[in-house]
């Protein structure tokens, strides 16, 4: 075969061509093209997403996030915003922030919390103080008193449409948020959408889940004791530590065991002082699987030996979290400590824990004692977070929007 | 092969066949440069793509574990008579299995995972009983094996690590398989309840058995010959008898007497004594199918 120098020149764009496409025939994904082009383009804004940067603090491992919701600064702005955003309830009343106040680690302070018309739920309102910690990625009960919900953008869809919380529907909600003056710049900044009418409860879910992923801290009398030198617990909270975790722990008590750290562990790297599985801590005595007034666990799994089992919640803050138990029944810690010395050791049911039911040393425990690990518990109340801004309500500033 | 050859009667066309390599003896020959051009950008395109290797077998393999008591199916809640005419009720049975090898034949060592857990706290039925806790392993080597080995408990180099070193999706990552207060990882959870107490007290006595330390590890070898083919469907089994855990001749343990242990005591102590009996005795209770 004779080649022609001349023909080099066409020869050189084929092989270049040949190149580029010879190995991966996908092409770019550029992504949905809304439905209702035309009015309510957002394309003008500027969609910049910036990564959020986690804080490293000490006792609190790496946040993990999913896959599909990665957490930004205008997420976490416009979860924010949605935290304490009144039209997601029917009447405008009340938010997520209504039963979740900053300066009780956001809880409520009632035994059941209120919804709208002060219609009374079934449930005490959960601390949110390190939430994000309480997935695990192979797990589908994270989230609720109940493990209802795999993950957090789940389980904040919920109190919108619940008939003793929010009692709206997502409908109303995104409507309404579509047709806001401000919302739809934040979810063009958050998520980059082109329209208006691209706004839907998805977004608004993952936006919430990234600013609750944000509510992070540990800066308690506990973790000066860790972590800042020459800082120490008082006596009587060092007691209790021993005593929260066992004689194991090397304490100044010995033989006694309260054996808390059983469903309320931690490590000095991972200090959430939560076990985040679903056990029955004998606060009724039942004869059978199914006389527990409120299933708990048992009505998600569907397994009676579930039934009567709640989350093991985390013990940061908990002096600042009354009343306990998911249904509120216990007005103090003293109460909660009461209860395990009494009732642990007895008969209580067909699950309780066992932990509990077979505890040799707790229901011995003194008055002494029981205040001895009171004082650890009040160790572990944190309020660095109470004046922070970035989680408090934007609506009570001058000028939210800005 | 055709580019080969153009390339040498270029070579042969071109230059004496000692001095080629002398700049001063090249002659620039235009239609060479397109020719060379050619074969190179042909060569560069073909060794651009991901030529089609041929694969190395690769198999699937799952393995089961079944818990039983007397060779029945194990289920966690339900009443089983004891050697000792009481009733035993597991509610929980959970343990950590680390460095899951396969021996070739021919002494060559596979390792399938280096932390597993199995736990049977959610066979609530004879139907999950039955069906067991499957581990599946995907592309791992063909042949044929000798046998299976692994450690009960968390091996000493994994239980020099903490929780925080690891992501959700390993057992390794959660506190509460961690004492913080002696530094392991729990390696076994027994717990459930003994009929061996008065009705007036509530019948039942609670247990609660929490081992972990380096010196409680317990690796095990089990023997079995099998192949592991590609596109088959392998499998491997075992079956832990539960009763063996408390009334295996010879390695009884007394629930009544020692209901509980957290594996804290010194090395030697009763406390100690007894995890190291409750793990030995789980490792001893597996066999391989």
């Amino acid at each position: 075969m004779q080649i022609y120098p001349k023909y080099t020149i066409l020869y050189l764009p084929l092989v270049l061509l040949v190149l580029a496409f010879s190995c991966d025939p996908r092409h770019e994904n550029i992504g949905p093209i809304s439905p209702n082009p035309g009015e309510g383009r957002l394309d003008s804004i500027a969609y910049t997403p910036t990564a959020y940067t986690f804080l490293m603090i000490p006792g609190l491992p790496e946040m993990e996030t999913p896959a599909d919701n990665p957490v930004t600064v205008d997420g976490v702005k416009l979860g924010r915003f949605l935290f304490y955003e009144k039209l997601l309830s029917i009447d405008t009343s009340i938010s997520c922030g209504s039963c979740h106040h900053q300066d009780k680690a956001f809880t409520d302070g009632l035994a059941l919390s209120r919804g709208v018309d002060g219609a009374i739920g079934t449930r005490n309102s959960m601390m949110l103080i390190n939430v994000g910690y309480n997935w695990k990625q192979n797990s589908a009960h994270n989230f609720n008193w109940d493990g209802k919900f795999r993950n957090l953008e789940d389980q904040v869809l919920a109190p919108v449409e619940h008939p003793l919380e929010m009692m709206n529907s997502w409908e109303v909600v995104e409507e309404r948020l579509q047709n806001h003056p401000h919302y739809p710049r934040l979810f063009r900044k958050a998520f980059g959408i082109s329209y208006t009418s691209d706004i839907t409860r998805i977004l608004a879910a993952k936006a919430l889940a990234q600013f609750l992923r944000t509510l992070n801290s540990a800066d308690a009398e506990y973790d000066r004791d860790e972590w800042v030198p020459m800082v120490y617990l008082s006596e009587a909270a060092q007691r209790g530590r021993s005593l929260f975790l066992g004689d194991a722990g090397g304490g100044t008590v010995v033989g006694k065991d309260g054996e808390c750290a059983h469903c309320h562990s931690f490590t000095k790297n991972k200090a959430l002082f939560a076990g985040n599985d679903f056990s029955n801590n004998a606060i009724d005595s039942v004869g059978s699987f199914n006389d527990f007034g409120d299933k708990g666990f048992g009505a998600i799994t569907g397994n009676a030996p579930d039934n009567g089992r709640f989350r093991e919640v985390s013990l940061r803050n908990v002096a600042l979290t009354a009343p306990y138990m998911h249904d509120g029944r216990f007005a103090t810690l003293e109460e909660v400590l009461d209860h395990y010395v009494e009732h642990s050791g007895r008969y209580r049911g067909p699950n309780v824990a066992p932990e509990v039911a077979a505890a040799p040393t707790l229901p011995t425990l003194t008055q002494n004692e029981k205040a001895d690990i009171i004082a650890f518990l009040h160790a572990l109340t944190d309020t660095s977070y109470f004046n922070k801004t970035e989680w408090s309500d934007p609506f009570l500033m001058a000028e939210p929007w800005e | 092969m055709i580019f080969l050859v153009k390339w040498k009667n270029l070579l042969k066309k071109n230059n004496p066949p000692t001095e080629h390599l002398l700049m001063s003896n090249y002659k620039f020959n235009p239609m060479k440069v397109v020719v060379l051009f050619a074969v190179f950008s042909t060569i560069l395109v073909f060794s651009a793509c991901k030529k089609p290797v041929e694969p190395t077998p690769k198999a699937n393999l799952s393995i089961t574990f079944r818990a039983v008591y007397e060779s029945n199916p194990m289920v966690v809640f339900s009443n089983y008579a004891t050697p000792n005419g009481d009733n035993i009720q597991f509610q929980t049975l959970n343990f950590m299995l680390s460095d899951l090898i396969l021996v070739k034949t021919n002494g060559e060592e596979v390792l399938l995972k280096d932390i597993e857990y199995i736990d049977f706290s959610n066979t609530y039925d004879v139907e999950k009983a039955t069906a067991g806790i499957v581990l599946t392993f995907n592309e791992i080597d063909t042949g044929t094996f000798k046998a299976i080995k692994f450690g009960v408990g968390v091996s000493p180099t994994l239980n020099a690590t903490e929780p925080d070193a690891y992501e959700t999706t390993s057992p390794l990552s959660q506190t509460g398989n961690y004492w913080n207060a002696w530094n392991s990882y729990i390696f076994s959870r027994v717990e459930g309840i003994l009929d061996t107490l008065p009705a007036a007290t509530g019948g039942n006595l609670s247990f609660f058995y929490h081992g972990g330390r380096d010196e409680m590890y317990q690796p095990r070898t089990f023997t079995k010959s099998f192949s592991l083919d590609e596109n088959q469907t392998n499998a491997l089994s075992f079956k832990i008898e539960t009763k063996d855990i408390f009334y295996k001749t010879g390695a009884e343990m007394d629930i009544p007497a020692y209901s509980s242990s957290h594996a804290n005591g010194a090395v030697g102590s009763t406390d100690f004594n007894v995890s190291l009996q409750i793990l030995t005795n789980i490792a001893d209770a597996l066999s391989v199918q």
